[in-house]
Parts: structure tokens; sequence; C-alpha cells
């Protein structure tokens, strides 16, 4: 559980950390969708190097990151053998059957392994830069237009912001839980399926009493401080445009000629031959 | 307006099955007037926490009625008078609302729907009533106990509330955390003349107050200053400067006859 | 039954953050049968300490012995489960553990789990819960249904049931009102001394610790910054001071009259009929 770096936070006071959560929601979107446009081993190695680059201005080790691909190391490597042996075209180097190794096939394999690798690496470096409550933020002014269809956002944000304001305490809690049993001789991660199953109702179940007990004091608390559900609030939070999200936008379009460039150098090559 | 009653209680009973004959309160009543300090001690089950969450309107009572600024409470009328009244519960975790420390004293003002810089300026001056200003950008896994119930008391001030009530907000601290928070009370208490109503069963947090109720198996059965309080009820374990007192009165040591608090104590031992 | 710690250091890790030596370079014997109160600030290292008598963290470096058994960086599975059904764990809040469908149940759920026979079980619960005060009409309840204090001595029953040779207790009595306080304090003091246990008590409350302990272990940033019988410990007023380390209450009251009266008695008083006695020796009065 604690090996999972993706969706987790860390503390800083990087550039990275202070960039508006809207712009770097957005950004993330963005670069994603870039991957899937970029067609040749040049434009890889600029948005690698563009990663890396915002890797090391995250603050956050490389190795932290590594860690994180690592547990999902073993998908993405099926995922390009995939595609490796079932992509025709150019040189065949081997083939056996409906299994064949390719030019192409390789070429097609090092792209699906580069678009995976930087859709990870850079959801990690949003995560670990913006803390939940800033990407709730981020997400709640994105989603705001629904309103006019009378999709309750606010109370949904509310709601995503009070939960994801709780999971430390839950994470905590369930250490307590499980370290208060593992005392009284529960060994877990023994046995049979049914066997393990069982042993988890001494966590569940004191989990599920204590979170309705917090839960019903948490209402009682919104209840006196005069939270009325459909009733309009103003919003103490406030995201402010400063000059570093500028200078991020124009690093954006620079990724993005960039992007273009090593498409165009690419078709004019295929265009000679 | 010292001296007026804010909260009036009249007569009121709870039950919270009413199958059974099992009162959590029956036929309380009491006054407490503006500027006041007023203690309500008492066993767990005694009661306590069932009259603060009437008070605020969480239950409604069986019987009975409570007069908040001379405005009766019930459904109608209990948003409003909430704005006169902040609760500060047991717990410190699952009060704090907000992710860091501002947000959550913002919480109460949010739902005011107040503006921006009228908010920014309560919340500055809440955390700054209770030292907390420093902490203002911490989210809750970082603050001690302590420091999480002093932001819990902060997000009632912003609401600047008539009458503050503190359901055994201190129960959950470690001792000096506990005296600190009474310390910075006292404080506030005197700088904006709230009026406050406490319940505890810690001696020493019901000897600062300026009236004392006890309650016992949801009834009032004494009512009076501490020092009344005490002196009629050997049976109620007294703070611990009265019980030194009775021990050298046992063991033949003229001491003066009557409650004493600490300093008048040491002033006796020492004079 | 003995608790050593030799040169231990333990640290936690937590998605991508490291918190290195919450536990830094620590060796402290507790003689069997000895009662230690373990203090210190937040976040100075005495859950972690706790955990480390059984295992439930494991040292990066240096062993713990828990009478004949060590436990190292390795953590032995065999070796863990024999010293946890020899060290009894009350944590904060216990009753937050609680289960099962009836208090019988819940309290037998560790005898069980340390392969107690049926018959030993039966006997083990009804001792348990006679020991903790409860009276046994209430085995078929739910534990649910109980109140907050009969919850947490059903909790502390469950850990009496396996009659630990090591108890560890952390804040026993939190949350409680004074008396349910001192009565769940005494009982656990009362059975410390019947069964010669070696007892640990994390509190804040330093009249806990001059009432109930004989010893104090003080941490400070991971590693023990006194350790020492509690009257001396208290008696060490610039030491107290540098630590920032509450007096109980019977010494804080002789410290401020000592202060007012200019003088300093010879004894410090820890407990309120200490107090008197000592101002009536020195003819104080």
């Amino acid at each position: 559980m604690n090996k999972l770096i993706l969706g987790r936070y860390f503390p800083g006071e990087s550039y990275l950390h202070r960039l508006d959560p809207r712009l770097k929601l957005v950004a993330a979107l963005y670069f994603i969708g870039l991957l899937f446009f970029v067609e040749n081993g040049q434009g890889y190695i600029w948005l690698f190097l563009f990663t890396f680059l915002l890797m090391r201005l995250s603050g956050v080790s490389y190795s932290v990151y590594f860690k994180g691909i690592r547990p999902l190391i073993w998908l993405i490597l099926f995922a390009v053998m995939l595609r490796v042996m079932f992509t025709g075209g150019g040189t065949i180097y081997f083939s056996l059957g409906p299994i064949m190794i390719s030019r192409f096939g390789l070429l097609s394999g090092f792209y699906t392994f580069s678009r995976f690798i930087m859709i990870i690496l850079i959801s990690t470096i949003v995560t670990l830069t913006t803390k939940s409550i800033d990407l709730t933020d981020a997400i709640h002014a994105l989603v705001k237009p629904l309103r006019l269809m009378r999709i309750p956002v606010d109370d949904f944000a509310l709601m995503l912001s009070i939960s994801l304001r709780f999971v430390p305490n839950l994470l905590d809690e369930t250490q307590k839980v499980m370290d208060a049993q593992r005392a009284r001789g529960v060994v877990f991660g023994e046995g049979n399926l049914i066997e393990q199953m069982k042993k988890l109702v001494p966590i569940v179940l004191p989990l599920f009493v204590s979170s309705l007990k917090r839960a019903e004091e948490m209402a009682d608390v919104m209840e006196v401080k005069g939270y009325r559900s459909g009733v309009k609030r103003s919003s103490f939070r406030q995201l402010k445009w400063h000059l570093r999200d500028g200078v991020a936008i124009i690093c954006i379009i620079i990724l993005t000629l960039g992007v273009s460039f090593f498409n165009n150098i690419n078709f004019v090559l295929l265009f000679n031959i | 307006m010292n001296g007026s009653p804010i909260l009036s209680v009249k007569d009121l009973s709870f039950r919270y099955d009413i199958r059974t004959d099992n009162y959590a309160l029956s036929a309380v009543s009491f006054i407490v007037k503006r500027g006041d300090w007023l203690a309500v001690i008492g066993d767990n089950g005694s009661g306590k926490s069932t009259l603060a969450r009437l008070i605020v309107g969480l239950v409604e009572p069986e019987q009975g009625s409570i007069f908040i600024n001379n405005c009766i409470l019930n459904e109608q009328s209990k948003w409003d008078l909430r704005k006169k009244v902040g609760i500060v519960f047991q717990n410190p975790d699952n009060q704090f609302i907000g992710t860091t420390v501002q947000d959550d004293v913002a919480f109460g003002l949010e739902n005011l729907n107040l503006d921006y810089h009228e908010m920014e300026m309560r919340v500055f001056q809440a955390l700054k009533l209770v030292d907390m200003y420093q902490y203002r950008d911490k989210d809750p896994s970082q603050l001690s106990g302590g420091q999480k119930q002093r932001v819990a008391i902060a997000g009632v001030l912003a609401l600047q509330p008539d009458l503050m009530i503190f359901d055994e907000a201190f129960v959950m601290l470690d001792p000096k955390s506990r005296r600190e928070l009474l310390n910075v009370l006292k404080n506030i208490q005197k700088k904006i003349n709230l009026t406050i109503l406490s319940i505890t069963h810690d001696r020493e947090e019901a000897a600062v107050a300026d009236q004392l109720l006890v309650l016992k198996a949801g009834e009032l059965i004494e009512q009076g200053t501490p020092q009344e309080v005490f002196q009629k009820n050997p049976d109620i374990e007294p703070p611990f400067a009265e019980q030194l007192r009775q021990e050298l009165k046992r063991k033949g040591i003229e001491v003066p006859d009557g409650y004493m608090t600490e300093d008048e104590l040491v002033a006796w031992i020492c004079r | 039954m003995q608790v050593r710690f030799e040169h231990v250091r333990a640290d936690y890790q937590l998605g991508p953050i490291r918190t290195a030596n919450v536990i830094n370079d620590i060796s402290a014997e507790l003689p069997t049968g000895t009662f230690t109160a373990i203090i210190g600030h937040t976040g100075a290292g005495k859950s972690s300490l706790l955990k480390l008598i059984n295992g439930l963290l494991l040292p990066t470096a240096g062993e713990v012995h828990v009478g004949g058994l060590m436990i190292n960086v390795k953590g032995e599975k065999q070796i863990l489960n024999q010293v946890r059904k020899r060290v009894g764990m009350v944590f904060q809040f216990p009753e937050a553990q609680l289960f099962a469908e009836t208090v019988e149940q819940d309290i037998a759920f560790g005898p069980i789990n340390f392969g107690f026979t049926p018959e030993q079980t039966k006997q083990a619960v009804r001792e348990s819960l006679d020991k903790v005060g409860l009276s046994a009409d209430l085995l078929e309840r739910s534990p649910f249904s109980l109140s907050g204090g009969q919850q947490r001595r059903v909790a502390i029953a469950g850990i009496m049931a396996t009659s630990p040779d090591v108890l560890v207790l952390d804040e026993p009595g939190a949350g409680l009102d004074p008396e349910g306080r001192k009565k769940i304090l005494s009982m656990l003091k009362c059975w410390h001394n019947e069964h010669k246990a070696t007892t640990l008590l994390v509190t804040h409350d330093m009249d806990d610790v001059a009432t109930y302990a004989d010893n104090v272990l003080v941490l400070d940033h991971g590693r023990v910054a006194s350790y020492q019988s509690v009257r001396q410990f208290f008696s060490d007023e610039d030491r107290l001071s540098e630590l920032a380390i509450d007096m109980p209450e019977p010494l804080r009251v002789q410290r401020r009259i000592e202060q007012e009266k200019g003088i300093k008695l010879s004894q410090v008083s820890l407990t309120r009929s200490e107090l008197a006695a000592n101002l009536i020796k020195e003819q104080l009065l």
C-alpha cells in the first residue's frame, strides 16, 4: 500500500508546487493528448527531455519517480510486447506464425513504451506537486459551467474536499486497527482466500463503526456552523493567476512548436523517400 | 448589557428513547448572564452533553424551552440563533472540516456567504486571538491535538458569537495543553466579553467559572459559585488546592475554614 | 519478563516520505516486574518504542529482547508470534478495536489466535472480565451497545485474557472522566502487581507518573534523554525545565510555596499526602 507513488503529494516549495493547479491539470491533459500526435523518435526525445526537466523542477529526486513506475512496469512491458509482436511493416527480423518482429513493430513498441512512461511520469509530477485540495479546487473551477445544467457542482466539490481531507485519518486509523489486531495474534497475508477474507472483518468492522461516528460528528459540526445544502455560500479559497503561470504557458507553447517541428521534419523525410 | 440573561433554559426534559423512562435530562432550569462563565459538571452519563446538543438545536427538547437573547429556540429560529451561539466539541479531528487551518476557520463564514475581504479579516483576527496565525497554511496532520482545538475555537470566534459552548472540549488534551488553552480562553473572554458555557469534568476548569452547575443522572442538583458548590458537596472532588486544605485539616492543622483557591492557600501558608 | 533494547534504530516509510530515525540508537533495560512511565513530547518516538516491543515496527538496526526472545531487522514470523503472545498491548482508545458480535467473542479473539483450547479460552474470558470489573451478564451483549467506559474495559479484558508478561499501555485513561481514569489505572496497576508483569505506560499526565510508575524513561527526538527512578527524576528541577516537562500537581504547589517563602523542602512531594506530611514536618504551618 505504501509503495504506490502515483497520487501522493510531496510537500515542497518548488516552481511546480507554486503553479496554479488549474494550469497544471489542463497542461497535463494537454501533454498527454500531445503524446498521441507524436510519430517519430526525435519528437519523443524532445518530450522526454521536457518531462525530465519538469521532474528536475519539481524538487523530488528522480529515484522517487522510478519507484513510482516500478509497480506498473510489467503491465507496460506486456502492452509493449503485444505491440511489437503484432505490428508488421518495414524490415522483418523474425517471424513465427502470426507473431513477427519487424522494424515498424519495434518502433511502435518504443512509442507505446514512451507514452506509458510519460503518462505515468506527468501524472506523478502533477500529484506530487499539487495538494489534493488544490486539485479539487481546479476540478471544481473547470466543471463550474455544469452549474448551468443544474448539477450541484458546489456540493460535490465540498464532498470531495472533505473526503480527501479524511484520507490520511482513515489510513492512520486502518494502521492503528491493524496494529491492534496483530498485537492480538492475527497474522495477515497467510492462509487461503477464505481465511484471509475472514481476517478482514476485525479490521473493516471497527473502521466502519468509527467512520460512521466520525461522519455523524462532522455533520453536527457542519450544521451548527450554518452549513445548509442548496444555500449560497461564498468561497474563501481563491485561485490567483501569477506571472509564473504565464511563463508556464509560454513553455507549453514552445513544447508544442518543438513537437510540430519534429513532426514536420519527419514528414519531409518521408516525402523524399 | 452585562448582567442581562443571554441564555435561559426553562424546565428542560429530554429522552433519547421515549419508550423508556430513562430521562437524559429532567426539568432542568437555569440562566446564563451575559459576560459570565458558567461550568456544568457531572460524571459521564449525567446529561451534560445532551444539554449542549439541545442548546445548539441539534436535538429538540421533549418538554421545556430554551431562550437565546430572549428569542425562543425552535426549528424555524435555529438557523438564525446559531449565528449567536458557537460550540466546540470534544474530538479535535472530527471537527476539522477545512483542509488547512485558515480554510477551516473560514468554513462557517463561507456559510454566511460573506465576501472574501470580510472573511480574510475575520480569519486573521480569530487566528491571532488563539495564537495560531503562523500556522494558517498547515493541514490538520501537522498539528497537535491542542492546536487543533485552538483552530476549532478560532472557527467559532470568527463567527462572532455571543455565547460559546465547550462540550468537554479539552478532555482529549494532555494536562499541559489543557492548561495553556484554558489561559488562552480566559484572556479572550476578558478581551471580547464573551459568555462561556463549559461542559467539563475537569475540576480546574470548573474552578475558573463564575457559576457552577452540577448535573447528576439528568437532574440539576446544585448551582452556585465554585466555592459554594465545593463546600456544600464534599462528595464532589474539588480542585487540588482545596483537597490539600482538607487533608491538612484532617491531619489536625488549623487551616481556615471554607473553600480556598490555590492562590489563597499558598498565600496563607506563606503568611 | 525483562525487556531490553540494544542500540535500536527504526524509521517509518510513508509513500515518498521517509521519516528517518524515529528511534535513534536506543539502549535501555527494563527489569522484570518494574512499572516504567514513558514520557516525551508529541513525535518524540513514544508510540514507535511501544511498537518495537512486539514487532509491529521492526528495528532497522539493533535488537529488542523480550525475555529470551530477540527481535531484529529480520523479524522472523515465528518469533514475532511468540513475542506477541507474551506482550499485551493496550493502544490509545482501545475500544476502537472491538468488532465481534458479543463481548465474549471479542475477548476470546486474542486467546483463540494464540492457540488457547476452548476450555482455556472460556476460563480466560471470565477471569479477565472479572478483573476489569464487569459482570458476566454482559458476555452475550454486543460490545457496541455498551457505554464508552464499559467498551474500554472490554477491550482491555481482551488484552489481559492472554495473561501477558509484558503490559504496554498507551494512555489507557485518555478521554475518560477523572473517576473513570483513576479506576482504569488502579485496576491496571493491581494487575501489574499480581502478575509481576513488566509494564510500560505512555502518558502525558505527570500525576499518573508520580502515582503509578517506579521509573521514568524520557524520550526526546528518538533518543533516551533520561531514565531513572520517579523520585530522582522529579527532584532534578533544572533537568525538568530543560526537557520542558511538567511537574505533578503536588510538586508544582510545593515549588510555588518554596519560591514564595524562599526556602527549600528537603524532599520532593509526589502525592497530596506527601505534600501535606512534608509541610507539617518542616513546620511550615
